[in-house]
């Protein structure tokens, strides 16, 4: 039993009822209803308590503008999305749907006992008070605050709901299909040279039509229902064009890119939508203005527009007893139509000099206070008032760049120009309100915007001259008169609570700027946007400063234009899909080798192999063990390899690192350093020369992409008549380095095609060949200190090489490892790491390799690395730190500092540790550290300091390289 | 008038219309100040009110193009921290908050510092032991920090997930007990309220347009309302510093980058923390309305703009909602944009220029709000005393010619990558 | 999102894109502190036009030189001798 609705008319099917609950009651509504029509239709007007003083909150519009009708609803999963506004949620078989911002119910709400102190929490009160005692603030106050703040309640429930993403691409992107899109789109089909013009049409509606669903007007000389039908029918004709409801355009950004979310009920739930348009034409209509005066808020006070929304799309009778506040005529006229056919006694109309004292009722609206001209009194029963104040266009998608809209008095509305950038304004979204005007007007943006797309001459193309709203032109009462200064609170800002008092209070302490105004007051701060609030906080702004409105301008239009969903947004990227991870070649054979992995960066690494139950400490140890006394292999693919050739490679490299080059051999390599711009040490690897003119470079894992790029620029901006070709390698090869005593023993048992003997392929040299017939390139070098190998092969033959490792290593007992142990290694052969001690601070010297910076020669920083600060003494430097008993575990991350650390004492941290391990090959622990003067103090005692465990160890200072200091294991 | 509970009641029985102007509006501006400080941000605003409460100076101009607050003291994220490894880096915002502590009761202005706790979130053990680094040093440094394993942050963030498939799983957090959030518009007004009251001068609206410099000295600064001269001039204007500086023949070694942040719809209490992700490179916070707040890297190229790219939204959103299903469940409400002048070392700018008695506060990028008590007490000690005082020593400008960089990040001179 | 002016692929989306910074006047490597200092370093960040370099990584892989405004982000076309400094 639907009270309020009528018997026949709207654009709802009656045949298909809705069931639907409300606050945990069962209602029923029509398809094609949203949930505010049909809860009008059921009588409830009473939706929502507001935010600041719990007032009672119905229904004042019919759209996105909504300020009071916030609800919770669940999803078709049942999860709860908080804030809805009733206007914008399309009903649905079985919605769920509860009242915010009360308890224990809508209609008996406990916080609208606040309004009896509504003196008390004027605008900024909480600026002025809840600060004794000093603690009190966030201890006590705050959690009143917020509890009492906030609008619905988050659901911590999982969003099951799917989305997809698209992008598209378009000539021109029309958005709003009223009498001004839809004439838009009529002209931009019509002319057969048009053909190649491929148009978007976005309607934020799940129908189209805009105003013409709603408005009993003409356009064409025929109603416009039919107009529109008449148009949608011709437009489907047309194959360049394309049509999309439920789709709101939310926000314009760089370069004609639109951002739009169409909400769809197919096999996903939303789409979220990148569309990049030539021309971007807003149709978005316009918004009508509530009028502030005494106790405009309550259930029942309806915008004229909604209550024609109402009546004649939704067939719903939104009161019984109307009162009309309308400023314009010819809305009133359309108003007054509009109820009367719905059989709504129209109890009186507001005449030019009567102003609204009062409003009545204590859930809905009962009465209006009412005086005339002479000042005398009357009170008006009626359970609707239909409000305007005027209209305000829709000019959100032009604003958010940053045009600067008109503020037109006369008309109370932010007029946006014709066109700004690629953007043209069309119809209502430009201060029309004629339909048939801004069909037209539609029509001819379109070929204004098409003309220019065509980058044809548009001096051909007339514009209309702007036709102001109908009420600048005739003599309708000054908008001012029908408001009065009365008892009771003016709401300004519905959603946020914001008076007429609070605005003049505001400007009253100074807060005269309209964003500071807004900010001190929250004025427009709402989920509503400030639709409703903004144009009548100017105009109060413009009463209360007697500044004219032009001075004032407006706030910042910020995206989206009407609030969106994140879960519709972030779409798919979730979870694991957030972010793509890379896996190496071999990540298939080291997941059957139970390997366990650990995700950094972009990677997914090996990061240890365990045996049957052992922990990470035992099987790292056992690793490391058996690199240092036997064979082991780990993988080295994730390093960046960079392929150089040409006349000039060397030269290019001499200028890349700082390292001396001469002399290099083919077929030898070289641990090479390179700085930044700025002198600070950026990356290392090695260089190794393959052939005459052919290079190859290595780069760590984290800079592997980062000195490509910058490669890349010095070879293409830089030094373009060098004579070097860089090609990136970094994923041809996959590269698993065999490490210890006996990789020269396993590599020679993987049959390689070259000499491995020590003289004839000493360390620090590359071997081109192959390994029992797999490509491969050899290059001794080592991360861990032992006799290495790095085995590069195509990284199609990943696979096969672990497999003959695994085989041809079983009689030395090879051993996977991971990098944790790879870490541990490095740590005590003191070797350097990017994020460790690379960590964008340290020059070479600072790290103990300043003898490998080239004094005979520029390089890219040689210059600023010679700046005083990067040179003086008491810098950073790297050193090894054992404890001086010579069993203490080093506490990890900690500082060095000169005496032990006591609680709530303040103590000077000399240097920072780098990296801590206990070493399973030395038995005991080691630190490296980067420490004042570090280089000139070994031998000195300090204190290791750990507030976060309060330990203190007593370190002694020294070399940072522990174990082979003159290098004679790697030398094998 | 004193601002309590008191005086709230009292101007409520006489309807709110009897109190006073935060800002004295001077009717006329003097010839000549002892200082002008070009910029009525919170930084600026900060120094005007320490150089009136700690040197007694009041003969002091405070000038914007716009309102006051308006730059990036309103378009922060509004946290509050001191979690740095550089002793520079931590003891300057150390002391911010040390002072955020009692500058509500200092200013007679609520600004709602809520120490409800910083938690930085590691990705990995090894990111982990970093934190773990930078714990310490603010324990030595007399900060409280301290680490949380995975349990201890669900128990501090219930609303959190720590998935073990996330693609950036947790391995632990840094905890800054004394880290959380401060109302950012009321800074700007707490601070302009003081220096008001002291006699202080702020005028908004007034664009400074050029320096007199005499002999390498600067003499007065030329406005869109005349000429005023000055003792001393202070640039405090952050995207504009260039701009500024540049009428001084002064270019400086900065960028001008645009960053972004986001709210959702506001909800109830659901987020007691701030809460940062570094693999998101984002951090959330809840607001004392509601609203969920949000930010993310930079757009990572020069721009003036005040205007990103959606894609950036997405991401942190993207990525936030690893760590926090629940925003699935919610709606974007507002996105907006502010400019930061990044400096070649990621840190900032503060102390003399190459013209006598023009000074320079700048560069604090994405960072300036958490310091804006301490930038303001220290440069007040600076103009004051003529002193660089010890805080504000590594700050110099000349840094950059002589390589004593501050580099947080450690990433160099490419601003748009900090 | 930026559509990028790619002098070899056409305009294309941002996220194709690294940026490179501003199209400096570098010196010679063995210039002096002084210069180098004032080259990486000093920056004018005017409100207009600056020139500045984007890497097209997930495009052609070329280092393109480009004119935007910084207020507006609008491109411009740059004269051929310009691109080639």
């Amino acid at each position: 039993m639907q009270k309020r609705r009528l018997a026949s008319g709207g654009i709802i099917d009656r045949d298909e009822k809705l069931y639907f609950g409300f606050n945990g009651r069962q209602y029923e509504g029509y398809a094609g209803d949203s949930l505010a029509s049909a809860l009008l239709a059921n009588d409830l007007s009473l939706i929502a308590r507001s935010i600041r003083y719990h007032r009672p909150r119905g229904i004042l519009s019919a759209g996105l503008e909504e300020p009071n009708a916030l609800v919770n609803c669940a999803d078709q999963h049942g999860v709860f999305v908080p804030n809805l506004k009733a206007t914008e949620v399309k009903l649905t078989q079985g919605l769920e749907a509860r009242s915010q911002n009360c308890w224990p119910d809508v209609t008996l709400d406990i916080g609208a006992l606040l309004q009896r102190v509504s003196a008390l929490l004027s605008a900024g009160f909480y600026y002025k008070t809840f600060m004794w005692p000093q603690q009190w603030w966030h201890r006590v106050y705050e959690k009143l605050i917020r509890r009492a703040a906030g609008q619905g309640r988050v659901s911590t429930g999982t969003d099951l709901k799917r989305y997809d993403r698209r992008n598209a691409h378009c000539d021109l992107l029309i958005i709003g299909s009223g009498p001004a899109g839809l004439g838009a789109a009529l002209a931009a089909v019509a002319p057969a040279t048009n053909a190649e013009i491929s148009i978007m049409l976005l309607e934020q509606d799940h129908v189209a039509g805009g105003s013409t669903l709603w408005e009993r007007c003409e356009i064409d000389a025929m109603p416009a229902r039919q107009w529109r039908e008449q148009a949608l029918a011709s437009l489907a004709q047309k194959p360049n064009i394309r049509i999309m409801c439920g789709t709101l355009a939310f926000g314009q950004y760089d370069h004609g890119q639109v951002r739009a979310i169409q909400r769809v009920a197919a096999s996903v739930d939303s789409i979220s939508w990148q569309i990049r348009a030539k021309r971007l034409l807003l149709a978005t209509g316009a918004t009508e203005n509530p009028l502030v005066f005494p106790t405009n808020d309550r259930p029942g006070i309806m915008l004229a527009s909604a209550v024609r929304h109402y009546i004649h799309r939704y067939a719903v009778v939104p009161g019984r007893r109307a009162l009309l506040a309308i400023t314009d005529a010819d809305e009133a006229g359309l108003t007054h139509e509009a109820l009367e056919s719905a059989g709504i006694e129209i109890v009186a109309t507001l005449q030019p000099g009567e102003h609204i004292v009062a409003t009545y009722g204590l859930q809905h609206l009962s009465a209006v206070g009412v005086i005339n001209k002479s000042g005398q009194g009357r009170r008006i029963r009626c359970d609707l008032l239909c409000v305007s104040a005027g209209w305000n266009p829709n000019a959100q998608l032009l604003a958010q760049l940053g045009a600067q809209l008109d503020f037109e008095p006369s008309t109370g509305s932010l007029l946006p120009p014709a066109q700004a950038g690629i953007t043209l304004t069309s119809g209502a979204c430009r201060g029309l309100s004629a339909m048939q005007d801004c069909m037209l007007d539609g029509r001819l943006q379109a070929q204004q915007a098409i003309a220019q797309i065509k980058q044809q001459t548009v001096a051909d193309i007339e514009l209309p001259e702007i036709v102001r709203c109908a009420s600048v032109t005739s003599s309708k009462p000054v908008l001012s008169d029908v408001f009065h200064d009365g008892r009771g609170q003016a709401f300004v800002d519905l959603q946020n609570d914001v008076t007429r008092a609070d605005l003049e209070q505001a400007v009253s302490e100074g807060y005269d700027h309209v964003e500071l105004a807004k900010r001190y007051t929250t004025t427009g701060m709402g989920t509503d946007q400030g639709k409703t609030s903004w144009v009548n906080a100017i105009r109060e702004m413009t009463r209360i400063t007697g500044q004219e409105s032009s001075m004032l301008g407006h706030t910042t239009f910020r995206p989206p234009c009407s609030p969106v969903s994140i879960g519709a947004l972030v779409g798919a990227d979730v979870n694991r899909h957030m972010a793509p991870l890379r896996q190496t070649p071999f990540h298939r054979d080291f997941a059957d080798s139970a390997c366990v992995f650990q995700t950094s960066g972009d990677w997914l690494y090996s990061r240890y192999f365990p045996l049957a139950d052992e922990s990470m400490e035992q099987a790292i140890r056992r690793e490391v063990l058996a690199v240092r006394s036997t064979v082991g292999c780990v993988d080295m693919s994730t390093l960046g390899k960079i392929d150089i050739k040409g006349g000039d490679a060397l030269e290019f490299l001499t200028r890349i690192y700082c390292n001396n080059l001469d002399g290099l051999e083919q077929g030898r390599l070289r641990y090479a350093l390179m700085l930044r711009e700025d002198g600070i040490l950026f990356d290392d690897g090695t260089v190794s020369q393959l052939g005459p003119q052919h290079y190859l470079v290595t780069t760590t894992t984290a800079n592997s992409a980062a000195v490509w790029r910058s490669m890349n620029k010095l070879a293409q901006l830089r030094w373009p008549s060098l004579d070097v070709q860089l090609t990136s390698v970094s994923d041809h090869w996959a590269s698993l380095a065999i490490a210890g005593p006996k990789a020269r023993a396993l590599l020679a048992a993987l049959n390689p095609d070259f000499d491995v003997e020590r003289e004839h392929f000493p360390y620090a040299s590359v071997r081109q060949g192959s390994l029992g017939g797999i490509d491969c390139r050899v290059f001794s070098v080592s991360f861990s200190g032992e006799l290495s190998y790095e085995i590069n092969v195509p990284a199609g033959f990943a696979s096969a090489l672990y497999q003959r490792v695994l085989e041809g290593g079983v009689e030395f007992g090879i051993t996977p490892y991971g990098l944790e142990a790879l870490d541990v290694l490095r740590i005590e052969k003191g070797h350097l790491s990017v994020g460790s001690e690379i960590d964008g601070r340290t020059t070479p010297a600072d790290l103990g390799l300043g003898k490998l910076v080239s004094t005979r020669k520029a390089f890219i920083g040689s210059s600023l690395l010679q700046r005083p600060a990067l040179q003086q003494a008491g810098r950073l430097q790297l050193v090894g730190l054992t404890a001086t008993d010579g069993q203490s575990q080093i506490p990890p991350a900690a500082h060095i500092c000169e005496q032990t650390w006591q609680p709530g004492q303040s103590l000077r941290s000399q240097g920072k540790m780098s990296a801590a391990v206990s070493s399973p090959t030395l038995g005991y622990s080691i630190a490296l550290a980067l420490l004042e003067n570090g280089q000139q103090r070994w031998g000195e005692k300090l204190w290791a300091v750990s507030p976060l465990t309060r330990q203190s160890v007593e370190v002694v200072v020294g070399a940072s390289c522990f174990i082979d200091p003159d290098g004679s294991r790697v030398r094998g | 008038m004193k601002y309590s509970a008191f005086s709230l009641l009292k101007q409520a029985l006489r309807g709110h219309r009897h109190w006073p102007q935060i800002i004295e509006a001077p009717t006329k501006l003097r010839p000549g100040y002892d200082i002008v400080i070009v910029g009525a941000g919170g930084h600026g605003l900060a120094t005007a009110f320490y150089l009136a409460r700690n040197h007694d100076l009041s003969d002091v101009l405070v000038l914007d193009s716009g309102w006051i607050g308006g730059g990036n003291t309103a378009r922060n994220t509004s946290i509050v921290r001191s979690d740095y490894l550089l002793p520079a880096s931590f003891e300057l915002k150390n002391f911010a908050l040390q002072l955020w502590d009692s500058l509500s009761q200092e200013l007679n202005f609520n600004l709602m510092y809520s120490p409800r706790g910083y938690i930085d979130l590691a990705h990995s053990d090894g990111e982990l032991e970093h934190f773990m680094l930078r714990a310490n040093a603010m324990r030595l440094g007399g900060a409280e920090a301290s680490i949380l394993n995975r349990k201890q942050i669900t128990e501090k963030v219930p609303a959190i997930s720590l998935c073990e498939d996330a693609r950036f799983p947790v391995s632990g957090a840094l905890f800054q007990p004394e880290g959380g959030i401060v109302r950012h518009d009321a800074v700007a007004w707490g601070f302009a309220r003081g220096a008001s009251s002291s006699g202080i001068h702020i005028r908004q609206n007034c664009p400074v347009t050029d320096f007199d410099i005499d002999s390498g000295k600067v003499t007065g600064v030329r406005t869109a309302q005349g000429k005023i001269k000055a003792g001393k001039v202070l640039i405090s204007a952050a995207a504009a510093s260039s701009q500024l500086a540049q009428l001084a023949d002064i270019s400086l070694p900065l960028e001008v980058i645009n960053v972004q942040a986001l709210v959702t719809e506001p909800v109830k209490p659901v987020l007691d923390s701030v809460v940062n992700y570094n693999a998101g490179l984002s951090y959330i916070s809840q607001s004392d309305k509601g609203e969920l707040v949000l930010g993310g890297a930079t757009d990572g190229y020069s721009s003036y703009a005040r205007r990103g790219s959606f894609a950036r939204i997405e991401d942190t959103l993207a990525r936030a909602q690893q760590i926090f299903p629940m925003l699935s469940n919610l709606r974007l409400m507002r996105h907006w944009s502010g400019t930061a002048d990044i400096p070649m070392d990621g840190n900032a700018i503060v102390g003399a220029t190459a013209v006598e008695n023009l000074f320079i506060n700048c560069g604090w990028g994405y960072a300036g709000f958490k310091a804006t008590p301490a930038v303001g007490w220290s440069l007040a000690q600076l103009l004051a005393q003529n002193a660089v005082p010890d805080l504000l020593q590594p700050f110099a400008l000349e840094r950059f010619e002589s390589g004593a960089l501050i580099d947080d990040a450690g990433i160099g001179p490419y601003p748009w990558l900090h | 999102m930026l559509l990028i002016p790619c002098p070899n692929c056409g305009e294309r989306d941002e996220s194709e894109f690294d940026y490179g910074g501003r199209a400096l006047a570098y010196p010679v490597l063995d210039a002096s502190p002084g210069q180098w200092h004032e080259a990486l370093h000093l920056r004018t960040n005017p409100l207009g036009d600056i020139d500045e370099y984007w890497y097209h990584s997930s495009g052609c892989e070329c280092w393109i030189r480009l004119r935007r405004n910084l207020s507006t982000h609008k491109f411009s076309r740059l004269t051929s001798d310009e691109s080639n400094t």
